[in-house]
């Protein structure tokens, strides 16, 4: 729920609650007081009645407004109001009538005093009052509303704000995060928080790629004398089996922590966008040159390599960058088929697939382009390889996907969206 | 033939001017930008080995001075991996060649041979050794004056042997010799070998004799019997 609808609905509620209170009350008030009214006058009348029997002027009747009955005996009980309905000739329907029924001796007679006012007045009196309170609830509670959200908007627009640059925020970017500022102390305090927090985050994430970077440039060197050691060992005569055997695991090692830092050192190449500047490129070129380099190998490990490259596709990009894309991509498709296989190269607009079959999906693949991500019990690589693609793509505002379709491991890279490549 | 090595790293600087004085040259070192500047100034060298990052300046200054005063100069640049900007500099500069770092050091002695080949015997010096004889400028390769067909990468690795005779060469140092960044793969595929078993068998079929020797598991090594 939004703050703005939450704060809206419990305003909601707390309106409607009082406006329908308030009626209530103002209607039992207006009633109580019209009603009064309505008795008193009964009872000056009934009194004006007694007065006029008492002088002895003739039986008053003015039906139904004073209506007196002469009895022998006395019937009388005290005088009561009570409402009743009495049928207008007139109108001809029934009409409601407050009475007062009251008893009276006068000269040894007795009489029953009847004096009633209609209450058809007072009806359209509360029909009008009503009518006036509701519209007047209605147009408050509206206005109200209204104005509670538009205050609540322009209240809240600052934090709106930050909160879409926060979103925009990246770890990566150069410049610190800029935050308007609202005039608003709360806002303001929780701009400055948000800018330290950023800024602290930023200056963390720098100093750890440094520390990479600068590590990985500083191991170049003590690994480049470990393996021109070995090699100069090795030329050594009278090394026996033992003393080469414990070389050969030394070099494999030293080698492979050489690939593996090579690697990190490319990508935070990469990363800091320290490639040449683009210049367009052919896609379906570099897929032939380096399918060329890897042919032998194919041939060697008994896989078909199958091309479909349609469209030609120039893009804007850094040859070399383009060249480690495709060879990654092409390496990972030939280390994990098996012999007899067929990998196959597509290029359609603005896409480019790279495809071998697979008895089922990998495990996770979301985790696929990450950093020294393994799937299962496959020879393994260095698991740099698809984290390189995805950089290389991340810096050209490309997309690397990964798919499982008909048995076949697919992954390509989307160059530009076309709607009609949905399929 | 004569080569200067300039390489701010001393272990590094030792282990090239060994293995490149073994190969029969007189060797020099630099270990700064001010020896490197000052030697390419006063001596002739046949070949320069120039690292780029030195201590009081970049080796791209000592290229461009040296071009002025001795253009005739091979060079061979050894460049970081990650900067690409060097090599291409570099070459621009006039340089002949250019091997990145990490590299084994008989893909170092390769180039060496293969740049003073180009630049003194202009690639037209056939190589003979014993009964092989090679001529590198058209890929052709003779046993006891008999041609014999090669494939590119056998062709390739024979170099390789014969330019690094007597020396061992790894599996790794060949894979990346002839495939480069797929070596790898190369790898995996025990591609090495089955190329060695094949140079093996075409040199016999002519009569040759069996230069390359396995040393344990690490490598091979092409030597006189």
């Amino acid at each position: 729920m939004k703050l703005l609808e939450k704060n809206n609905r419990l305003f909601f509620r707390f309106t409607a609650l009082l406006l329908l209170g308030g009626s209530l009350l103002f209607y039992l008030a207006i009633n109580w007081i019209i009603r009064h009214e309505i008795d008193e006058k009964l009872e000056v009348n009934r009194l004006r009645t007694v007065e006029l029997l008492q002088e002895g002027q003739p039986t008053p009747q003015f039906s139904p407004i004073v209506e007196v009955l002469v009895f022998d005996e006395n019937k009388g009980t005290e005088p009561a109001y009570s409402d009743t309905l009495i049928y207008d000739p007139v109108e001809k329907e029934a009409e409601p009538y407050r009475q007062l029924i009251s008893y009276t001796a006068i000269g040894g007679r007795f009489y029953q005093i009847t004096t009633r006012s209609s209450l058809l007045e007072t009806e359209d009196l509360m029909l009008a009052i009503g009518g006036c309170t509701l519209g007047l609830a209605l147009l408050l509670f509206i206005g109200l509303y209204w104005l509670n959200r538009r205050s609540a908007q322009r209240l809240w627009e600052p934090f709106q704000q930050q909160l879409a640059a926060l979103k925009g925020f990246s770890l990566a970017q150069q410049e610190p995060l800029e935050l308007a500022s609202s005039g608003i102390f709360e806002f303001e305090e929780l701009k400055s928080a948000l800018q330290q927090l950023t800024e602290k985050v930023r200056t963390d994430y720098r100093n750890l790629k440094e520390f990479t970077e600068n590590a990985s440039h500083e191991i170049q060197t003590p690994l480049a004398i470990i393996r021109s050691k070995i090699e100069s060992l090795i030329e050594q005569e009278h090394l026996g089996a033992e003393q080469m055997s414990g070389l050969e695991t030394l070099y494999e090692a030293a080698n492979r922590l050489s690939r593996l830092n090579k690697s990190l050192l490319l990508l935070a190449k990469i990363e800091n966008r320290q490639f040449g500047a683009a210049t367009p490129v052919s896609f379906n070129d570099i897929i032939r040159e380096q399918v060329e380099m890897l042919h032998e190998l194919t041939e060697a490990k008994g896989l078909q390599l199958r091309l479909e490259l349609s469209e030609a596709q120039i893009v804007p990009a850094n040859r070399p960058l383009l060249e480690i894309l495709v060879k990654n991509l092409l390496e990972n498709a030939v280390r994990y088929s098996q012999p007899g296989d067929t990998v196959s190269i597509t290029t359609s607009l603005g896409k480019i697939t790279f495809s071998n079959p697979g008895k089922a999906a990998v495990e996770h693949p979301e985790r696929l382009f990450d950093r020294f991500y393994k799937q299962g019990n496959h020879r393994p690589g260095m698991g740099l390889g698809l984290a390189i693609v995805k950089k290389i793509c991340e810096v050209n505002g490309w997309e690397a996907g990964y798919s499982f379709r008909e048995g076949k491991h697919e992954f390509s890279i989307i160059v530009e969206k076309s709607s009609n490549d949905i399929s | 033939m004569k080569v200067l090595i300039v390489e701010d790293e001393p272990v590094i600087l030792d282990t090239i001017t060994a293995y490149l004085k073994q190969e029969g040259y007189v060797c020099e070192q630099a270990a700064d930008y001010d020896t490197a500047d000052e030697k390419v100034a006063l001596y002739e060298y046949d070949l320069v080995v120039l690292d780029i990052g030195l201590p009081g300046g970049s080796g791209l200054d000592v290229l461009r001075s040296l071009k002025k005063s001795h253009p005739e100069t091979g060079v061979l640049i050894l460049s970081a991996k990650d900067s690409l900007d060097d090599k291409v500099q570099g070459l621009e500069l006039g340089a002949d060649d250019y091997i990145t770092k990490p590299f084994h050091l008989p893909e170092l002695n390769a180039r060496v041979k293969a740049l003073l080949r180009r630049r003194f015997f202009k690639g037209s010096n056939t190589i003979i050794f014993e009964e092989l004889e090679i001529n590198p400028s058209d890929n052709v390769m003779k046993v006891h004056g008999q041609p014999v067909e090669l494939s590119k990468k056998e062709y390739g690795l024979l170099l390789y042997f014969i330019t690094n005779e007597g020396r061992v060469l790894t599996k790794a140092a060949i894979a990346e010799h002839l495939w480069g960044d797929y070596m790898d793969l190369a790898d995996n595929f025990d591609l090495v070998y089955s190329h060695i078993k094949n140079l093996r068998k075409k040199i016999g079929q002519q009569g040759g004799n069996d230069y390359i020797k396995t040393v344990y598991g690490m490598g091979y090594k092409f030597s006189r019997l």
